[in-house]
């Protein structure tokens, strides 16, 4: 035994053979400690996303990573004694904020509480409790997804309580943008306010008597004094073409480039991410005109029950402010992180409170929390929804493996049994087994597995796979059953075999203890040379929509991708077939040099 | 047993063989469960009078053959299974093969009429002949220069293009010329989608020939890549066993040139492996087909089969079963007599 794994060790195609599938095995046996993500459900950043390690080549250099401001499940420590990023901040001194450590939404976790003294009679008050943190990427993230759990009086005509999430970005002169009610009224810079130099916004058409025009083009601050007053023009540029200088002028209007630099909308800025001055493939599009609001539906505010509400969150791929910023090809998180800057994020509490009361009003805030997926992730990327496609791949290796083995073992045995009853029994026997044989080796393969999938599928309901390797199993039996039954043939009129029937042994005892082992190699080499037409057939029958759907496998991937629309998506589209490649290569690569070690003939000619 | 034998035993088997599909395709789609209720479910409808009910789904399954008159009683008599069959086995031996779900159409006339047996032969036709032509030209050229890194290079690429997995072939070859290349070629179907309409199509065969060329071009090449590795791995081994014959010795030493020797005495001698062998691997080339067509939705027979998998379309896919095998059958006995034709060496069992 040690002299046949040396000699199998001296082959280098063997060992080729032999790393491979010992990396897909261990991918595949360890997919569970190797990935936190499900395949499917869990979304880890923005659809589409290349791999991480695209960012480094030109192409990919305004692509972001996710950023996760975790403050989940809640405040565990004081948010707001020094050396914290939070801070708190009032528009009158008798609304404050403390930390109380021992009532939370979260279990064990405290809360921030803000409170309002209601002695000194009715007012307005609104009071900001933030963090800041830096988005270091020159490019937009994908998708943003912020919560809060808040625990505030029930709302009342004498006190209505309202809270707003929102990201801003910190630089003066910038517009900031809320997630608030898209009922609110839509954000405009007051007369005389500093325009803004962030290409992202656009403002409306200002007359000479400084009256919004909507529906109309950017104001170019025309006479140059970085204010919007009288006398702005609205400008519309014209379009730019690949490769042209890019104006640094942040109100010039450009058309919408997708990543092949073709036009596909009429009202997007281009906005010149990698700063290289070109509009080149790695420019992000950015916001057209504004014709609306760009907010957040948060529909619980104000308050209509008290105690905690579960908490909310607001994701910038569902909801209003996605109906309505994507009418301009745009998601909100484009919106707001455009380029590299410190941002706070927060929540606003408003409280107006109609009349003087001895009862503080104290409304609580926990389980904060800022997830902003980039548009750049791990290994291999993302998928149609954002799932990891790595994940995918070592899952998907597990049930490819086991298909294909299991299929290829029941493969191997039936055609073992049929070759070896035809073979040894010979007559009758032998003729009906090998025209049954070859009929079905006539039949084509892949319109049989199809129609047989099809009709027992159904039957077997939710265990699919099981149905696949059945089927596959039960038509790969052919060809060895014609190789065993010829070497039986063969072995039959040896004289160790004639000597044991001269000893008086049985048909079944020759066949199992001299003829089965004298086949032995031969099971060995045909073993490992079925897998990867059992690997394939599962293939091409689970993107032919036929495979078990609650699992993923190599094929269903290719199936997904192709039913997605997503055939552009190269991360998505190589790394399943090349895989299926690969492992069929190792398992030829073995079972060719399993047989020049079984067969003498084979390794002397080497 | 000479000629005439083999031919005969070949014909006998063919026919056993069909004889084989008929019943087969029978067996599995008989285990198909779900027919019981479905007409049931038809006759909720409520346009039906309650008192016509049962009429109704008399007649239909009347029309399904699944019910042959009344007893005495004036009870429906389900049909048995040994009517069914006989039933089904005349229909498929003439050609009768129902009315597809999806259309209502007679599903022959789904199959010629609509253009999808012409577009599937295009495709195969096409694609087979260059793969032939290229397999045959670089397997001879392997087999010349064997050992050098250009036959271990052309082994190896042949190697690999034999086995990737074709829908995964096509769907890179998309990647490459369509998204990196050129996004103005087409990656889907057979003609243009405005085509349809006979204004906006162009009449001039000069205009319509390089347009179908192009959305010829993904699919042919898909295919061709799928089968010439085969044909070049064969042509190879063939075309080296040829070469160390003696009379390859003899023309070498009559001074015949190289290219004579090779194209003239060997080819020829070891091409009719190679043309059979085309022959018996139609199977092999429409399993590629029904996958190549169903990536570029290429509107052939396997674009059709994926579709009625998708829409339990029964009758189609039985005869589509049905036809593909019979192809391949035919395909097989052609190859068998082909080799009894060209081969007066071969000894018949």
């Amino acid at each position: 035994m040690s002299g046949f794994l040396r000699t199998l060790f001296g082959s280098k195609m063997a060992i080729a053979g032999l790393i491979i599938l010992i990396v897909y095995t261990f991918l595949a046996v360890g997919a569970n400690v190797i990935t936190p993500y499900d395949p499917e459900t869990s979304i880890v950043a923005g659809a589409y996303a290349p791999p991480s390690w695209y960012r480094y080549l030109s192409e990919g250099s305004a692509l972001s990573q996710n950023v996760f401001l975790q403050q989940s499940p809640g405040f565990f420590s004081d948010p707001l004694q020094s050396g914290t990023s939070w801070s708190f901040a009032a528009s009158d001194p008798r609304v404050t904020a403390s930390y109380d450590p021992s009532f939370s939404y979260v279990q064990g976790g405290g809360s921030v509480r803000v409170t309002l003294d209601r002695i000194a009679g009715p007012g307005n008050y609104t009071a900001t409790f933030k963090t800041t943190f830096d988005w270091p990427y020159p490019g937009p993230p994908a998708r943003l997804i912020a919560s809060l759990a808040v625990n505030a009086p029930a709302g009342s005509p004498e006190l209505p309580v309202s809270a707003t999430l929102f990201v801003e970005r910190i630089s003066g002169g910038y517009a900031k943008w809320n997630l608030t009610d898209p009922t609110s009224t839509i954000v405009r810079p007051a007369f005389g306010s500093l325009l803004s130099k962030d290409p992202l916004i656009t403002y409306y058409r200002t007359g000479t008597n400084a009256t919004w025009v909507p529906g109309e083009p950017v104001i170019y601050d025309s006479n140059g004094n970085g204010k919007y007053d009288t006398g702005e023009t609205a400008i519309v540029g014209s379009l730019p073409q690949k490769g042209a200088t890019l104006s640094t002028d942040p109100n010039l209007k450009y058309i919408d480039t997708s990543k092949s630099g073709n036009w596909t909308a009429v009202d997007s800025v281009v906005y010149d991410s990698n700063g290289s001055g070109f509009f080149d493939a790695a420019d992000t599009l950015v916001a057209g005109q504004s014709t609306g609001n760009n907010n957040l539906s948060w529909s619980s505010y104000p308050f209509t029950t008290p105690g905690w509400q579960s908490p909310r969150s607001l994701d910038s791929n569902s909801g209003t402010l996605q109906q309505v910023v994507q009418k301009r090809g745009l998601n909100p998180a484009q919106l707001i992180f455009g380029s590299k800057d410190q941002y706070t994020f927060g929540v606003r509490v408003t409280i107006n409170s109609a009349l003087s009361s001895a009862t503080p009003v104290n409304v609580y805030l926990d389980n904060m929390n800022l997830k902003i997926y980039g548009t750049s992730f791990g290994l291999l990327g993302t998928d149609y929804q954002g799932a990891d496609v790595w994940s995918q791949l070592i899952y998907g290796a597990r049930i490819s493996l086991m298909v294909g083995l299991l299929s290829a073992f029941i493969g191997i045995l039936l055609g073992l049994v049929v070759g070896l009853v035809a073979g040894y029994l010979g007559k009758v026997v032998d003729e009906v087994l090998m025209r049954f044989t070859d009929m079905l080796l006539v039949i084509p393969g892949l319109p049989l597995l199809i129609v047989l999938v099809t009709v027992l599928g159904g039957a077997f309901g939710s265990g699919r796979t099981l149905a696949l390797i059945l089927v596959i199993g039960f038509l790969g039996w052919m060809g060895f059953a014609r190789v065993v039954r010829s070497q039986v043939l063969s072995l039959k009129e040896r004289p160790f075999v004639e000597a044991a029937k001269a000893a008086g042994a049985g048909s079944g005892h020759i066949t199992i203890r001299h003829i089965l082992p004298n086949i032995v190699g031969l099971i060995y080499v045909n073993l490992a040379l079925a897998v990867p037409g059992a690997i394939l057939a599962e293939a091409a029958l689970s993107f032919l929509g036929l495979g078990d759907v609650s699992v993923l496998s190599w094929g269903r991937m290719l199936n997904l991708v192709e039913t997605t629309g997503s055939q552009k998506i190269w991360w998505w589209v190589i790394p399943p077939g090349l895989s299926i490649a690969l492992v069929s290569v190792a398992f030829v690569m073995i079972g060719f040099s399993l047989d020049t070690l079984f067969n003498p003939r084979l390794r002397q000619r080497i | 047993m000479g000629l005439r034998g083999y031919l005969v035993k070949r014909s006998i088997n063919t026919v056993i063989l069909i004889l084989f599909v008929i019943t087969l395709n029978f067996v599995i789609f008989e285990l198909l469960p779900g027919t019981q209720g479905s007409v049931a479910g038809l006759a909720e409808n409520p346009k039906i009078p309650p008192e016509r009910k049962q009429q109704f789904i008399d007649s239909e399954l009347t029309r399904y053959g699944l019910l042959c008159g009344y007893d005495s009683n004036h009870n429906p008599i389900p049909c048995s299974v040994w009517e069914r069959f006989g039933k089904y086995f005349w229909a498929m031996v003439t050609f009768n093969f129902g009315n597809s779900f999806q259309t209502g159409d007679p599903i022959t006339q789904d199959m010629i009429q609509s253009g999808r047996l012409a577009n599937t032969l295009l495709l195969i036709g096409v694609s087979s002949v260059i793969a032939l032509a290229l397999g045959i030209f670089l397997g001879v050229i392997s087999a010349k220069k064997r050992g050098s890194f250009i036959d271990s290079t052309m082994v190896t690429t042949s190697l690999v293009t034999f086995s990737l997995p074709t829908f995964w072939m096509a769907m890179v070859l998309v990647l490459v010329f369509v998204f990196w290349l050129n996004p103005t070629w087409p990656a889907s179907g057979v003609t243009p989608a405005n085509w349809i309409d006979p204004k906006l199509a162009p009449t001039s065969i000069w205009q319509v020939i390089p347009v179908r060329l192009q959305y010829l071009f993904l699919p042919a090449l898909t295919l061709t890549l799928f089968q010439y590795g085969g044909h070049l791995l064969l042509t190879r081994a063939t075309m080296l066993e040829a070469l160390s014959e003696d009379y390859i010795t003899t023309a070498r030493a009559k001074g015949l040139p190289e290219r004579t020797v090779l194209y003239k005495h060997a080819l020829k001698n070891a091409s009719l492996p190679i043309v059979t062998s085309a022959a018996l691997n139609f199977g092999f080339i429409l399993s590629g087909a029904i996958i190549t067509e169903t990536v570029f939705a290429w509107d052939g027979l396997g674009y059709w089969l994926y579709n009625a998998i998708n829409w339990k379309d029964i009758p189609v896919m039985q005869a589509m079963f049905f036809i593909i095998a019979l192809c391949v059958i035919v395909a097989n006995f052609g190859a068998d007599v082909l080799y009894g034709l060209l081969d007066p060496r071969i000894k018949y069992e």
